[in-house]
């Protein structure tokens, strides 16, 4: 039998000190972002230079280095998918969690979580193939334009609002439903005047979270949008945003001002989306505050829930059918191509699985590149993100948490095209001090991959836990259980799914960007990544690459062919991670000793 | 379990001007009271007087909610020794252990029947595997579930009625061994019958542990006690009379007085 003396809690001890680790690598990770971003504006510092980029004009042949079209096209842009993304999710939750038909509410559930892998390249290259040359014919211009983009981020978006709504509608309204119905409450009454006012910071989290998703994202934006550096006076002409505007100019320009320029886009792209976020946790604690601070109040007329039935339906109904237009229009382009000459050419496929026999003219260099970058990026940010997740959820305290927080936040809304950026300066910095010869390369990738879905998996773990009943605790505690025995025996099986949820979105995320691996060392034609230190291929890459450059209608097949094989591929990763989490609930509910 | 035998009366728990607040506010204010082996000893008072608190600085479980400051000594007598419960070396994951607890209302873990039962036992006592079992059985015995449930331990604890779950929780707490047990108004949430069973049941325990039981039912106060203290407002705890205890009328306006 163990003593009551404490000399026994040593594993306790290193398993506190490894939490608070990761915690620590978090902040550090913002740090070195912003020290970068900071570092290579320093020579903007002086009037005669600001006054250069703080401009209405793009003209770097005349000179010219403004980017202030470029920002107020991103805010326009961000702002107006919102205002699609954020009702129609809200009404799609609604509808899952019993304004529309039980049975119905499952497979939704199961688009919006197959939607969330839908790789942003995709939407990108459909939308430049239909929804552009549609827009042109129904209405008018040249159909790259700011609503053909807005429409396509707000698809983007409504995942990460729906997911989140989800999430948090799933710990409210259980305990809610009986006592709802024994007050004779209809279900919709239920949803609307309990659920939703006690749900008031998921409702913010998923505005806040759709807003940076739509903020940051540079693909859809540079293959739709038009990219024309001007203000748009109709949803109908070209827009340029911050993030489009990097990618553009790192592909093309080498000026040393033009550079400067660049890094003072990501200053701002950086401080953007932290007013945002800040404004938005200052709206938040502002309403909140006490048990029931977080309520808020809807209008109270009768006409609620008729309106809140007929978002829920309108959603339910036209969320799927643009998804299905667009898919259905990939598969049709894509499934012609697919098969393995797709993958591996005019190799055989034998050799190039076992024998490493190089392809030349398939997407196999592409598909290996993108496992390389999830397996990576995930070996690096999984368990950092869910033990800082731990630690700020369980363990820490104070202004040392708040710090961790406060970080994790501001990192979850830095653009991807920022990690990029941060990438490529690190190698800047790197070939200017001790290391030469140093490039972008597969590793310098992944981590900033990795930098990027970390918040994913720390919000997705702590939130869970923290919205376990205290009581769970406490029954831990009295039966003897330490602390991190509580956290990995009961409480962290208990909130598995919210955990894997975070897990899913981060591996879908790695999996289809294209905006962090454009800067950090993704090129045509790298072949097999021989090490870690090698250029790469990348599927969402080569799909980006193919829309935009094809020579021959063959490419552009090629190209919808590995979308759809990129679109299967974070499928089988979502399926995956879904037969895991069942196969861990089943064991952890069962007892192993009466069985 | 200890290896001392106690006499039934020797004090086994002491607590001298014990404080506890929560975020600033007071909820104990130098709290005096002494603890006979056996028992058991009933706890009542007030809502709001601190009797859960009181409890709860027992086994330091007050320590696992936000903004709690704890100041005075709690004194036990574990395994035929006098400890400082809040002494800085002591850790109070194995205190939790020897001193069980049944809170208010029934709080099984979200898993089986069973592994509800071993769960402590694996992970607070890391026992080999080949004694949960036994070890299960017999505090579900002990606690008069073992029938009921024999069937079904792989089912959802959660699937059980009130009253099984409540017993559950018991016989979850003296599958551990402890040498105290807390009870928090153990059948607060519970009906008229399975109330009186899990009294019975308490009654039984009295011969092998040291209970103290927080009530705040007077008659039931009166059925299971052996002891009896009052805790009031200002933190002060009376001690009932034995003779009164007898005595219903003088019971009652001896209360009256108290509280």
């Amino acid at each position: 039998m163990a003593g009551l003396d404490a000399n026994t809690g040593r594993g306790e001890r290193i398993v506190t000190a490894l939490l608070f680790g990761a915690s620590a690598v978090c902040v550090l990770c913002v740090a070195a972002i912003l020290g970068f971003l900071a570092w290579f504006c320093l020579p903007l510092l002086s009037w005669r230079e600001l006054s250069v980029v703080l401009s209405w004009r793009w003209e770097p042949a005349g000179g010219s280095f403004g980017i202030l079209p470029m920002a107020v096209g991103s805010l326009l842009l961000a702002g107006s998918a919102l205002l699609l993304a954020w009702p129609l999710g809200l009404g799609l939750c609604l509808f899952v969690h019993g304004l529309g038909p039980r049975r119905l509410a499952r497979p939704l559930l199961a688009l919006v979580r197959l939607m969330t892998g839908v790789p942003t390249v995709v939407y990108g290259l459909v939308a430049a193939f239909l929804l552009v040359p549609f827009v042109r014919r129904a209405l008018s211009g040249s159909g790259y334009c700011w609503l053909a983009a807005a429409l396509m981020l707000a698809l983007l978006a409504l995942p990460t609002i729906v997911l989140v709504l989800d999430g948090q509608l799933r710990l409210v309204e259980p305990r809610l439903r009986l006592t709802a119905a024994s007050l004779g409450l209809t279900r919709a009454q239920e949803l609307l005047r309990l659920a939703l006012p006690m749900s008031a910071r998921g409702l913010r989290t998923a505005g806040v979270l759709g807003f940076s998703r739509a903020l940051g994202d540079a693909l859809l934006p540079l293959m739709i949008s038009g990219n024309a550096a001007q203000l748009p006076h109709s949803p109908l002409d070209s827009l340029r945003t911050l993030t489009a505007h990097i990618a553009l100019v790192v592909a093309t320009d080498s000026q040393s001002a033009a550079y400067s320029s660049l890094f003072a886009c990501g200053l701002l792209l950086f401080g953007v989306s932290y007013t945002v976020n800040l404004g938005l946790r200052r709206l938040g604690s502002a309403q909140g505050g006490g048990a029931t601070g977080g309520m808020t109040r809807l209008p109270a007329g009768r006409w609620l829930e008729p309106l809140a039935v007929a978002l829920a339906w309108l959603s339910a109904v036209a969320v799927p059918a643009a998804l299905a237009v667009l898919l259905g229009y990939l598969v049709w382009r894509g499934a012609p191509t697919l098969g393995l000459s797709l993958i591996f050419g005019d190799t055989p496929p034998l050799d190039a699985l076992l024998r490493g026999a190089p392809v030349f003219d398939g997407l196999w260099p592409a598909c290996l590149g993108t496992l390389w970058l999830v397996f990576l990026s995930a070996c690096i940010a999984v368990p950092l993100g869910v033990a800082s997740g731990i630690h700020l959820a369980e363990y820490a305290t104070g202004r040392a948490g708040r710090l961790a927080a406060f970080c994790v936040d501001l990192l979850a809304g830095v653009p991807s095209i920022l990690m990029g950026l941060f990438g490529f300066a690190l190698i800047l910095l790197l070939r200017r001090s001790f290391w030469p010869q140093a490039n972008t390369c597969l590793l310098l990738s992944a981590l900033c991959l990795a930098m990027l879905v970390l918040p994913y998996l720390f919000s997705a773990t702590r939130s869970c836990l923290e919205g376990l009943p205290r009581e769970l605790r406490l029954a831990c505690a009295a039966l003897g259980l330490s602390r991190w025995q509580t956290v990995s025996r009961v409480l962290l099986p208990v909130a598995g799914q919210g955990v894997l949820g975070g897990v899913i979105l981060a591996i879908g995320r790695v999996a289809e960007d294209t905006a962090v691996i454009l800067l950090t060392g993704v090129v045509v034609g790298a072949g097999t990544p021989a090490s870690l230190t090698d250029k790469f291929e990348a599927l969402p890459f080569t799909i980006y690459y193919l829309a935009a450059e094809h020579q021959t209608p063959q490419e552009l097949d090629l190209a919808f062919g590995a979308a759809l094989a990129l679109l299967c591929l974070t499928a089988l990763l979502f399926g995956a991670a879904r037969r895991l989490r069942s196969g861990m609930a089943r064991r952890w509910e069962s007892g192993r000793s009466f069985t | 379990m200890s290896e001392t035998m106690k006499t039934d009366g020797d004090p086994v728990i002491e607590i001298t001007d014990l404080h506890v607040a929560f975020d600033g506010r007071a909820v104990l204010r130098g709290v005096r009271l002494t603890v006979a082996a056996g028992g058991p000893t009933v706890l009542v008072g007030r809502s709001g007087t601190g009797k859960t608190t009181l409890l709860r600085a027992m086994n330091r479980l007050n320590e696992c909610l936000p903004g709690c400051a704890t100041r005075g000594s709690v004194r036990l007598r574990l395994g035929g020794e006098w400890r400082d419960v809040y002494a800085p070396g002591l850790r109070p994951e194995e205190l939790r252990r020897r001193v069980g607890m049944v809170f208010q209302s029934p709080n099984p873990l979200p898993v089986s029947i069973g592994r509800n039962m071993t769960m402590p036992l694996e992970l607070a006592l890391r026992l080999p595997a080949a004694e949960w079992s036994g070890r299960a059985e017999q505090a579900l015995r002990e606690a008069g579930l073992w029938d009921e449930v024999r069937d079904r331990l792989n089912q959802p604890a959660a699937a059980l009625s009130g009253g099984q779950q409540q017993r559950l929780c018991l016989a979850r707490a003296l599958a551990c061994r402890p040498e105290f047990l807390l009870l928090d108004e153990p059948t607060a949430s519970l009906d008229y019958k399975a109330a009186r069973g899990v009294e019975d049941l308490l009654l039984e325990l009295a011969e092998k542990y040291t209970l103290v039981v927080v009530s705040h039912s007077l008659n039931q106060a009166r059925r299971l006690a052996r002891r009896m203290h009052v805790l009031r407002e200002g933190g002060q705890v009376e001690a009932v009379e034995p003779e009164a205890l007898a005595d219903k009328d003088r019971l009652l306006a001896f209360m009256d007085e108290l509280m």
